[in-house]
């Protein structure tokens, strides 16, 4: 009887403003700052930090922080740029740390 | 005048004509005044809206039509949509054969963001905007060498084309570029990543007076398809762009430094093959013109070539070297001495690691207009450091320390 209405919604754990969507999922298997991490193309709702150029493990990144747009937790990051040619398809998309983000009802 | 109580008995509709008419609107200069002038009778109003010239709206499909009925002159119409989620569904194609059909004075037209528009609305345009100069299409994501190949056929006095984002664009619109629109001055490819060299070379055929090339991301462009362009538009050329071209090297920068000394700005961040030889020999040629360079990423850089830069072009305004991390404070050495002037407005020197307060002492000396100092991620350079040492800055200008400003316009 229970039926899936509406898109599946993932949430900031805290406050449970809707930042993404499942469908939006990239990929599930990226590294956060403390754990599992997912990719999305799309976020919503959120307020994005100011640009830094850092060496991260696959190489030289710009990238900004994420914080959600009611409470302003770190719920992950944007990447703006990529040095490596095989980082390139990360330019544009964000990464959602699992430990900040909940289901939202599904 | 009625002032007076005297009533003349002549008509101001029936003694002025349209000519006069108009002289009076155009000595008008408040925008409310002009409205006013609309609000006397319906050929005041007619008077009015057709010397309109310039128009920006958020309008669908009845609007437009009401729009076009009314403003029959208009040269300039700005219907850019928001990056984000904006009204559904937007500018249409319909709309844009609405406008097509009546705006035949168009010579400026944006539609960035325009989400909505296809090669449908491009070929209404073509078949009827033969006035236009300008086109933006920045981001319509859906646009193809198609649609904008009817517009290059049928808006052969094209100056400016913007399309940021396009990324169906291919080597097929520039090859209808080169061939119908001669007169091509400033041409937007930002991101649209199916160009490629032999594409350039075809296009600068044809269009040898361009004078702003934004080739962003575009990766699949070489040394092959910029020496093209430095040869055929040696002349005009002042804005190329490259930024993340990685094929690029220094045999490009070589070909500008023969072939464009009118070069202004140029930005070359992310080219990672290109190396001091080839900088110190752009310094050189233009010295005279160069205002603008961002060289962020360009890992091979040193010293030796920004020595160069800074001593040789004296119009230098924008400078980026962010993440050039074998520079150190030998690159200001000129500008310590006594009487070294240079009007630089804004300097990104973040992720320079080797950098020192020593060289940012160097850098305030010769530097009064300094408006905007990035040294975000460099480790010896901190606002207490600066403090402390009694590095005084000039009064407007804004030091990024930690990356909590936004980074001007022009570093783009």
């Amino acid at each position: 009887m229970d039926e899936l209405v509406g898109p599946r919604l993932y949430s900031c754990y805290k406050c449970h403003n809707h930042v993404s969507l499942h469908d939006d999922i990239v990929s599930k298997a990226f590294q956060g700052r403390n754990g599992r991490a997912f990719l999305f193309t799309h976020v919503m709702n959120i307020n994005v930090g100011a640009k830094e150029d850092r060496h991260l493990m696959t190489g030289l990144h710009t990238v900004a922080d994420v914080y959600c747009g009611d409470c302003n937790e770190v719920l992950g990051w944007k990447y703006e740029r990529a040095y490596e040619q095989t980082q390139k398809y990360k330019e544009g998309k964000f990464i959602l740390e699992k430990s900040k983000i909940v289901k939202e009802n599904w | 005048m009625a002032c007076n109580g005297v009533v003349s008995g002549l008509c101001i509709n029936d003694s002025f004509g349209d000519d006069e008419l108009r002289a009076v609107l155009s000595r008008l200069e408040d925008d409310k005044d002009k409205e006013v002038f609309g609000l006397v009778c319906k050929r005041w109003l007619h008077i009015q809206s057709t010397e309109r010239k310039k128009l920006c709206a958020r309008a669908g499909p009845h609007m437009l039509r009401k729009i076009a009925a009314r403003f029959t002159r208009l040269h300039e119409l700005d219907l850019c949509q928001s990056v984000s989620r904006s009204f559904y569904p937007g500018v249409t194609d319909s709309d844009l054969s609405v406008i097509a059909a009546a705006f035949s004075c168009l010579k400026i037209l944006s539609l960035q963001n325009c989400k909505g528009i296809t090669d449908n609305g491009m070929a209404a345009i073509g078949s009827s905007l033969s006035s236009l100069q300008s086109l933006d299409v920045s981001y319509c994501r859906k646009i193809t060498d198609k649609g904008l190949s009817a517009v290059a056929e049928g808006c052969r006095d094209l100056r400016t084309l913007h399309l940021a984002g396009c990324r169906f664009v291919s080597d097929s619109l520039l090859k209808a570029l080169s061939k119908n629109c001669h007169s091509l001055e400033e041409l937007g490819l930002q991101g649209c990543t199916n160009i490629t060299n032999s594409g350039l070379s075809v296009l600068v055929e044809g269009c040898r007076r361009i004078k702003h090339l934004d080739i962003n991301k575009c990766s699949n462009i070489g040394d092959i398809g910029i020496s093209s362009v430095s040869k055929a538009c040696s002349l005009t050329l002042k804005t190329l762009k490259l930024l993340d071209c990685y094929k690029v090297s220094d045999e490009s920068i070589l070909s500008l430094a023969s072939y464009c000394k009118n070069l202004e700005t140029l930005v070359i961040g992310g080219c990672r093959n290109i190396s001091d030889e080839s900088v110190k020999s752009l310094a050189a040629a233009c010295s005279n013109s160069l205002r603008k360079l961002r060289m962020d990423w360009c890992l091979n850089i040193t010293d030796s070539s920004l020595d160069c830069i800074i001593s040789r072009c004296k119009k230098l305004e924008v400078l980026d070297i962010g993440c050039c991390e074998e520079v150190t404070d030998a690159a200001f050495q000129q500008l310590g001495s006594e009487d070294f002037m240079l009007g630089m407005k804004i300097l990104k020197v973040s992720n320079c690691p080797k950098i020192t307060l020593d060289g940012i002492k160097k850098l305030l000396k010769s530097c009064e207009s300094l408006e905007y100092l990035d040294v975000r991620s460099c480790p010896l350079i901190t606002k207490a450091g600066c403090e402390e040492a009694g590095l005084e800055f000039p009064e407007s200008c804004k030091i990024n320390f930690t990356g909590s400003l936004a980074d001007p316009e022009e570093l783009l």
